[in-house]
């Protein structure tokens, strides 16, 4: 009877939790999403897994926007308050980190992740909650308004850069275009996305696969070099695109050849002979470029992610990925200042009809802005860009100011 | 033949990781899957003597052979001795993996994730031969693994330890009863193992870079071998890794890329039901 009597005791209280418990995780109440007290900006992010150098840029961009923002004032008269969590780019951890965050309450903006996986496991309790999250990661899945209504992306899809190779195709009377690529999601994706575009430009397009653990593709480029093909692009990342390169030397295939997207920011430089590098390109954004036109207020910016914390990773990724978070925070800071609103839901409205100013304070994005848009429709969550926003160079190195320079470390 | 000598390259390197099983299976009765991690391991301190400390190769190769044997023997004290003293063969099998694993992720924190280059003794151009191309190191690759697979094989049936390992491999008591230093040998197992990826290390690298997924693949692809050319053969792990290579080329070359790994597996699975032994493994009495 004693133990019945406990075992109430202990379920009432258990129920109780619950509810306390719920209450909680619904946030309805909670101080940070209640438009008062700190901005809350939870950075979901890699510090000290594989991918933690692009999170050390990630991290120094986004704490010199808020050094910045709140000397200003803040977002809407809120001090931005950073609170990182360390996924290590496990999709799995980074929702655990998740959950125990939103039970705690929810946060204003969310940044979801450095890789697509984090962001897709991520954005379905964002959306469920309705919290607004902006983020990099580039899989075209992750473009889905209907589903995600609260998720932004900044930085271009991975199909933004085809149209700069189908111009570059068009120019240079490419009649039929080879493609090697990953036998996984993502280059199955990257296939399929230079597939429809290529074909329509009139232009034959024969492609081979690797498997991800292969750790030789020369088979895979006889096959291909049998076709006869114009040109060949590449997709992969790391390993993947020496061994291609390396294959291509081997067999003394010298053909034009043009990383993808994800073949072109690996680090190749001081891993290849000048030989396996001939006639190879690499796409990069025209803003990340050395001697580019840029914003006039990107060189006192870099001054400061020199002298932050992070300032060691510039040279190693690139002054892009510093930019992408300082930039985030400049729109959302300058889209709540306008709409005069921190409410994650009226700032995802408006972000669907927001034109770009004419001297915007985001400043990695070309001279005006121009270069990536965050032009936002109710169908297309993802930045605008244009065949012009990218360029094919030779494959480089970063400078100090975290610039690409063509030729550089070869 | 550009094909053919692709498919050789990469089986010798399957070859070469067989043979790491075979030659502790065969003194220690223990497939030791963390063989193809001692190699990525040789492969980063390969870099470490050529690069950070700018020794020559025919110091750094030395160098890196003895270092990795030194790990490979902390690894059978550590990891493997305890368990067969207790438990036998098929718990320090799991271990081993956790070795591995170990190993990988000790690689990704020093070195970090992106690919090493470890500068090559030979030029990068590459060679035409019988009418197909092969890179000088690639060609080495091939011809070492095969001196040291067909040298072992030898070693392993005239003399008399290499009898002994044998011994050890078929029944580890009796092998004891009959005076045999079964601990010794495992111990020797070990560090000749370590050893052989430590100097084959700097060649390794020359076609696959350092990388610390490596052990990943190696590890796979070098059990298959084993399994179809005959657990505890190395002659039959240095075919089978050659084999394997070759079907995998010519099958991404002249039937589909989308095949070469279904075909691999489809052969192995072909000799597990009809050779449960592989190609050149023995038929063995037990008693039930």
């Amino acid at each position: 009877m004693l133990a019945l009597k406990r075992g109430r005791r202990i379920l009432g209280t258990m129920v109780l939790g619950t509810i306390v418990g719920t209450a909680a995780a619904c946030g309805g109440g909670s101080a940070d999403s209640a438009g008062s007290g700190p901005f809350v900006f939870y950075v979901s992010i890699d510090t000290s897994g594989p991918t933690a150098v692009l999170g050390g840029g990630l991290l120094a961009g986004a704490r010199t926007a808020i050094k910045d923002i709140n000397a200003k004032g803040g977002i809407g008269g809120r001090q931005i308050k950073l609170e990182v969590a360390n996924d290590q780019n496990n999709p799995t951890k980074a929702v655990s980190e998740l959950q125990r965050r939103l039970a705690k309450g929810k946060p204003d903006l969310v940044y979801p992740g450095g890789s697509s996986a984090v962001s897709m496991s991520m954005l379905p309790i964002l959306t469920r909650d309705k919290v607004l999250s902006v983020g990099a990661t580039s899989s075209i899945q992750l473009n889905d308004p209907k589903k995600f209504p609260y998720h932004f992306g900044v930085t271009p899809p991975s199909s933004a850069y085809v149209p700069t190779f189908v111009q570059l195709a068009k120019e240079k009377g490419y009649k039929k275009v080879a493609m090697i690529y990953s036998d996984d999601a993502t280059g199955q994706s990257s296939f399929k996305q230079y597939e429809g575009p290529v074909k329509q430009a009139g232009i034959e397009l024969v492609s081979a696969s690797y498997d991800t653990t292969a750790l030789d593709m020369t088979p895979q480029l006889q096959q291909l070099r049998a076709q006869k093909p114009d040109a060949l692009i590449v997709n992969g990342y790391g390993t993947a695109v020496l061994y291609v390169l390396r294959g291509r030397a081997q067999i003394g295939w010298t053909l034009p050849s043009y990383g993808d997207q994800l073949a072109s920011p690996s680090p190749i430089a001081g891993k290849v002979t000048a030989a396996q590098i001939k006639n190879y390109q690499v796409i990069m954004q025209t803003s990340s470029l050395v001697g580019d036109r840029q914003h006039p207020g990107l060189a006192p910016v870099i001054k400061e992610f020199q002298t932050s914390d992070g300032a060691k990773f510039l040279t190693q990724t690139g002054v892009a990925v510093f930019t992408t978070t300082y930039d985030l925070l400049q729109f959302v800071a300058y889209e709540a200042g306008q709409e005069k609103t921190t409410d994650g839901q009226k700032l995802a409205k408006a972000f669907e009809k927001f034109k770009t100013p004419a001297n915007p304070p985001w400043v990695g994005k070309g001279p005006n802005g121009e270069v990536t848009k965050y032009e936002y429709t109710p169908s297309n969550h993802f930045p605008m860009t244009s065949a012009t926003s990218f360029k094919y160079v030779q494959p480089g190195t970063y400078d100090a100011d975290g610039f690409y320079v063509p030729g550089k470390g070869y | 033949m550009t094909t053919i000598w692709a498919g050789l390259a990469t089986g010798a390197l399957y070859s070469l990781v067989a043979i790491g099983y075979n030659v502790v299976l065969l003194a220690s009765g223990v497939v030791n899957f963390a063989n193809a991690y001692l190699i990525m391991i040789g492969t980063f301190l390969a870099y470490v003597c050529l690069v950070d400390w700018g020794l020559p190769v025919a110091a750094a190769i030395p160098l890196t052979g003895l270092a990795v044997a030194v790990i490979a023997v902390v690894e059978e004290r550590i990891a493997i001795r305890p368990l067969l003293n207790r438990q036998g063969g098929h718990a320090a099998l799991i271990t081993t993996v956790g070795v591995g694993t170990l190993l990988g992720g000790i690689a990704a924190k020093v070195w970090g994730t992106e690919p090493v280059r470890v500068p090559s003794p030979f030029s990068a151009e590459p060679l035409t031969l019988l009418g197909g191309t092969i890179q000088r190191n690639d060609l080495v690759l091939i011809l070492l693994v095969l001196a040291l697979g067909v040298g072992l094989h030898l070693w392993s049936r005239r003399t008399l330890l290499g009898l002994a390992s044998l011994a050890t491999a078929e029944n580890r008591q009796a092998a004891q009863a009959r005076g045999l230093n079964v601990r010794a040998l495992g111990l020797g197992a070990f560090a000749l193992a370590g050893l052989i990826a430590g100097l084959f290390a700097v060649f390794v690298a020359g076609r696959t870079y350092a990388h610390f997924h490596l052990g990943e693949t190696l590890a796979l692809f070098g059990f298959v071998a084993i399994a179809i050319g005959g657990s505890g053969s190395q002659l039959g792990g240095l075919i089978g890794g050659f084999a394997i290579g070759l079907l995998y080329a010519v099958t991404a070359r002249y039937v589909g890329d989308s095949y070469p790994q279904i075909v691999v597996f489809a052969v192995f699975l072909l000799i597990l039901l009809t050779r449960p032994r592989g190609l050149f493994g023995g038929a063995a009495e037990r008693q039930v």
